[in-house]
């Protein structure tokens, strides 16, 4: 059944297009390589769902290719495929159980659903949640919900999950649990030493980002705008707030590459996206440059002007 | 489809416990309405089918559940397939605790402690036994139709949708039968085919026959309208 070896990626993608009336999703590539965090991010009505319910088989693809394991999305929605969803756990924005079930029965319809489902495993996560297996899913708060989303999506063995907004309305000390959890799930090896698992995960909560993600992928209004590493942007990037004649000078430089340059007009000032933050600093220690995080380096880049 | 079909009934199970009472008090409302209990079996076969399927669709909207389920190691002929399986299964829940209460009152009134009009409700011949088989079917028949027609309806509208034009259109359907029997009438004596009709229909082997035809077509109306969902969900956008 499993179409994968261990250096294959679990997610990939590319091309995907999808057209609705007033929206298109266009040009999207995604992959998620074992061992690998790839966050998702986006403006609202950005594309972020669509793309993974097209990565899913829940939408057809108008074109692009796309392969989830081994399979097409289209192959998972059929017999012969189905089963390789076992290894792949979803959590939506939202909980996605029939409200009147309550919690003990969500995890009978599981068991009932994975072959590899993991009964204790499931029960060992709804006592560290603090969740009431009497408790009916249309009871729980958002947070609660979320949290058993993530139980489900965990207690079954995958290799792959793939999160739509999955840490939103968590509490902070939950927030960390789960970042923690996330962080076990995609450390795991197979015996050669080979990481074996994959995360899919939108989300808006940047700072989840800045902690877990290995590279991060943003789309607007159906089109793909970077697919970077976490790392380039958190570690290396910066943002010099700086005057106009500073921009100026820094141009007229060669410290930024021609046409690489990025600003951001504000009312006190220009924002500059630097490549290098540490350059930079020894070529203008006089302009303060702070350390760039993955919501200001979207904003860089969605509503951002080219300083030419 | 196992899986699909137990994933379904786990959804379902907490629907069946609150369908079951009241089908039994619409059955008896029923019953002592129209003084006699032969319907009761027929009308828990018919509630069961018809509700069953109208519920379980109202879940696959509710929290974009129909969406999360193709996440799951079900393929969405499984998940089709698995939801004519309930259907049945319901009926079939149906059938069984629809005798069953039809002979508990039976023998409650058997018993004698009754009023003697509820006692008379209660009573059945062996001309009501052969009523009461003929009308189980018969409503077999007709909740399967009903559900044929909708589920179909269901997959490739969502609930919310569908529940907005299926009355038209169960109302179009009736109107076109009720023309066409006309129609039919025009060109025989139609008083007198149906009462040859009704007095076979009473007899042992009449009552055999016709069961055995029902059956027949409430299975060909479902496989119809599986061949019909599978096509539609398969294609459908979630």
């Amino acid at each position: 059944m499993n179409q994968v070896t261990a250096a294959a990626p679990l997610i990939q993608a590319s091309g995907l297009t999808k057209h609705y009336p007033g929206f298109s999703l266009a040009g999207v590539n995604v992959t998620v390589e074992p061992g690998q965090v790839v966050g998702f991010v986006g403006k609202n009505g950005s594309g972020k769902s669509t793309t993974i319910k097209a990565l899913l088989g829940l939408i057809s693809l108008d074109a692009g290719q796309a392969s989830v394991l081994g399979y097409s999305p289209r192959d998972l929605a059929n017999t012969a495929s189905a089963r390789a969803k076992e290894q792949v756990g979803v959590v939506f924005d939202t909980i996605s159980l029939p409200g009147h079930l309550k919690i003990e029965e969500v995890g009978k319809l599981m068991a009932r659903a994975y072959s590899t489902w993991d009964a204790a495993g499931f029960q060992q996560r709804l006592r560290a949640a603090d969740l009431d297996p009497k408790k009916a899913v249309k009871d729980l708060s958002r947070g609660m919900g979320m949290k058993l989303s993530l139980a489900c999506a965990l207690s079954h063995n995958p290799r792959l999950l793939i999160l739509d907004e999955a840490t939103a309305g968590l509490d902070p000390i939950a927030h960390d649990e789960v970042l923690d959890a996330l962080r076990d799930f995609v450390a795991v090896e197979d015996a050669q030493g080979n990481p074996v698992n994959g995360i899919l995960m939108s989300s808006h909560i940047t700072s989840d980002l800045d902690k877990i993600a290995d590279t991060v992928l943003c789309i607007d209004a159906g089109h793909p705008v970077f697919n970077i590493a976490k790392d380039e942007v958190c570690d290396l990037m910066g943002v010099a707030r700086c005057r106009a004649a500073e921009l100026e000078q820094i141009a007229c430089s060669g410290v930024i590459a021609p046409g690489a340059m990025r600003i951001m007009r504000q009312d006190y000032g220009i924002d500059l996206l630097v490549p290098d933050r540490f350059a930079f600093a020894e070529s203008f220690p006089s302009i303060p440059c702070d350390r760039m995080g993955i919501d200001e380096y979207m904003v860089f880049m969605i509503k951002g002007e080219r300083y030419c | 489809m196992k899986k699909a079909f137990l994933v379904e009934l786990t959804v379902l199970t907490g629907y069946i416990k609150q369908l079951l009472p009241i089908a039994a008090i619409v059955g008896f409302f029923v019953a002592f309405g129209m003084g006699t209990v032969v319907p009761l079996a027929g009308i828990f076969v018919t509630m069961f089918s018809m509700m069953g399927a109208m519920a379980a669709s109202a879940y696959d909207d509710a929290n974009n559940w129909g969406a999360y389920r193709l996440t799951l190691p079900l393929s969405r002929r499984d998940v089709v397939l698995g939801r004519y399986v309930a259907v049945i299964a319901m009926a079939g829940a149906g059938v069984a605790l629809g005798i069953a209460l039809q002979v508990l009152a039976v023998a409650v009134g058997a018993l004698n402690i009754l009023p003697g009009d509820l006692r008379d409700v209660l009573h059945m011949t062996q001309a009501d036994v052969l009523a009461s088989i003929f009308s189980l079917f018969l409503c077999l028949f007709m909740g399967a139709s009903a559900a044929a027609f909708t589920i179909p309806a269901y997959f490739k509208f969502g609930n919310t949708k569908a529940t907005q034009f299926l009355p038209m259109f169960v109302m179009l359907a009736y109107f076109i039968c009720m023309v066409g029997f006309g129609q039919i009438a025009d060109h025989i004596d139609a008083a007198e085919v149906l009462a040859r009709f009704a007095s076979w229909m009473e007899s042992y082997a009449g009552t055999a026959v016709l069961s055995l035809v029902l059956i027949v077509l409430t299975a060909f109306v479902l496989s119809v309208s599986a061949a019909v969902s599978m096509r539609i969900s398969a294609r459908r956008d979630l």
